[in-house]
């Protein structure tokens, strides 16, 4: 066992864990933090996606000692006191989930996505959220929360993706 | 039970070649996309777990005249932006885009492929076609393996317990070299079924030298030679790329069957070959130098 000092989510957090167990069991056991989800525990699914000093990673995939010291954001940490984050409403908006399993996963894949693009092309919000699975919506609606969140979040209302461009059954990110 | 070794993250490499050294039974984590897997299957239960990713030397990329330089712990997604990547050797970002998803690229790096020589990995292929060099530590020195020498049988490589990665070496490749790379796998960015890295250099209009890099088909990556043979000396037409690719097939003997047969795999073989080829040449033709002074490849 070690002393693990993680910030989550801006708070500083220590807890005695063993160093090989993975990030996801830290935070929904230790830090009682269940918005994480564990779902394949193969590194496959994305439901265990937080980010990690500002990128998404699979938390099911990170040992905790080779998170010491490391600032996390979970899901919890969207929503700033009764606000939710935009990426939130407009998942909201667009229905872009069913039964929510994946939600949080796609929520952190999302805000990592529109730091990095803030106006992405439907190729790179599905190429981005490759390594998030929903089982429940089709993506088409996931996919809409995402461009409704860029267009929150920017300055301008531009759509650079048409309409048309919608993913169709092959092209859904995850097949 | 699995994973209740020591766990250490050293800040420098001695430190680390010291720890390797003194477990007869220790594991380097680097990114730990395959390692933590296979952890919690309980397939892998080491002594000691040696966490280099505090190591600051094993980072960043950096541009010399010919060749470029990449930090053991260069992340997949820090080559996929990188502009030196991109400029002196795209093939290498062309592969790495599309490995698993952008979560594992933003964890994995590539001195843990080199060190996994995973037989069916995308990343070492690539850098054997390239003609890359491996810097490793040890605890007593410091020494440079050609990639094409590196991976061994069985999915190994020749690294010593106490040895570890620190950096790859790759040369640009030249204006009049050309380098592409194909993989079949069942999921989009999934696991390569068979996976083949190709180049080519051109001189007066004939193909001075190639270099086809197979994975996927045995417990190591196959260098073609057959392929190679149809190639050289020819303007590389589409005939002959095709020839390239039936020779590389008729060559190989793949030894695995299992997700697909070696029947597949030794079409797979064949089209991917071919196709590789053909990004290889267009990049050839296209005569586009590095902006750093392209010198090609010599090998």
């Amino acid at each position: 066992m070690f002393e693990l000092t993680l910030t989550v989510n801006g708070e500083e957090r220590v807890v005695d864990v063993e160093p090989t167990k993975p990030l996801v069991d830290v935070l929904r056991d230790d830090l009682e933090l269940k918005g994480t989800k564990r779902s394949c525990s193969s590194g496959v699914c994305g439901a265990c996606t937080v980010r990690i000093d500002g990128e998404a990673r699979k938390s099911c995939l990170h040992f905790a000692g080779s998170v010491e010291g490391a600032s996390v954001e979970t899901v919890e940490g969207l929503a700033q006191d009764d606000e939710l984050h935009p990426v939130q409403e407009a998942f909201l908006e667009e229905f872009s989930f069913q039964c929510g399993f994946c939600t949080a996963g796609f929520l952190l894949s999302t805000v990592s996505l529109l730091e990095r693009s803030p106006n992405p092309t439907a190729d790179e919000i599905k190429d981005a959220l490759r390594g998030n699975l929903c089982r429940c919506t089709g993506y088409v609606s996931i996919v809409e929360g995402v461009r409704n969140a860029a267009e929150k979040m920017d300055a301008t209302d531009e759509r650079t993706a048409d309409r048309n461009d919608w993913p169709t059954a092959d092209e859904q990110p995850g097949n | 039970m699995a994973g209740d070794g020591a766990f250490r993250r050293p800040t420098d490499v001695r430190s680390a070649c010291q720890t390797l050294s003194k477990a007869d039974d220790s594991v380097v984590v680097a990114g730990g996309q395959s390692l933590s897997l296979a952890v919690n299957d309980g397939a892998v239960d080491p002594e000691v777990f040696v966490d280099i990713s505090r190591i600051d030397s094993l980072e960043g990329i950096a541009a010399e005249e010919t060749r470029f330089r990449l930090g053991a712990l260069t992340t997949y997604s820090d080559v996929e932006t990188s502009a030196v990547v991109r400029r002196r050797a795209a093939v290498l970002a062309d592969a790495i885009a599309r490995i698993g998803d952008q979560q594992i690229r933003n964890a994995g790096t590539v001195g843990g492929a080199i060190a996994l020589a995973d037989p069916s990995a995308d990343v070492p292929p690539v850098l054997v076609s390239l003609g890359a060099v491996f810097e490793t530590r040890t605890t007593e020195q410091s020494r440079t393996y050609d990639a094409e020498e590196f991976f061994t049988e069985s999915g190994k490589s020749v690294l010593d317990g106490d040895e570890l990665v620190t950096e790859v070496r790759v040369p640009n490749v030249g204006a009049d070299s050309g380098a592409g790379f194909e993989k079949f796998a069942s999921r989009t960015n999934g696991r390569a079924i068979v996976n083949v890295a190709a180049r080519v250099r051109v001189e007066d209009g004939q193909c001075a030298n190639a270099r086809v890099c197979i994975g996927g088909v045995r417990d190591r990556i196959v260098v073609s030679d057959e392929a190679e043979s149809e190639l050289l000396g020819t303007g590389l037409s589409d005939e002959r790329l095709e020839r390239a690719g039936a020779a590389a097939s008729d060559g190989i003997q793949v030894r695995t069957d299992s997700p697909a047969t070696r029947a597949h795999r030794e079409g797979l073989v064949e089209v991917l070959t071919e196709d590789a080829l053909q990004i290889a040449r267009e990049r050839a033709r296209d005569g586009v130098s590095s902006r750093e002074g392209g010198n090609s490849c010599s090998s």
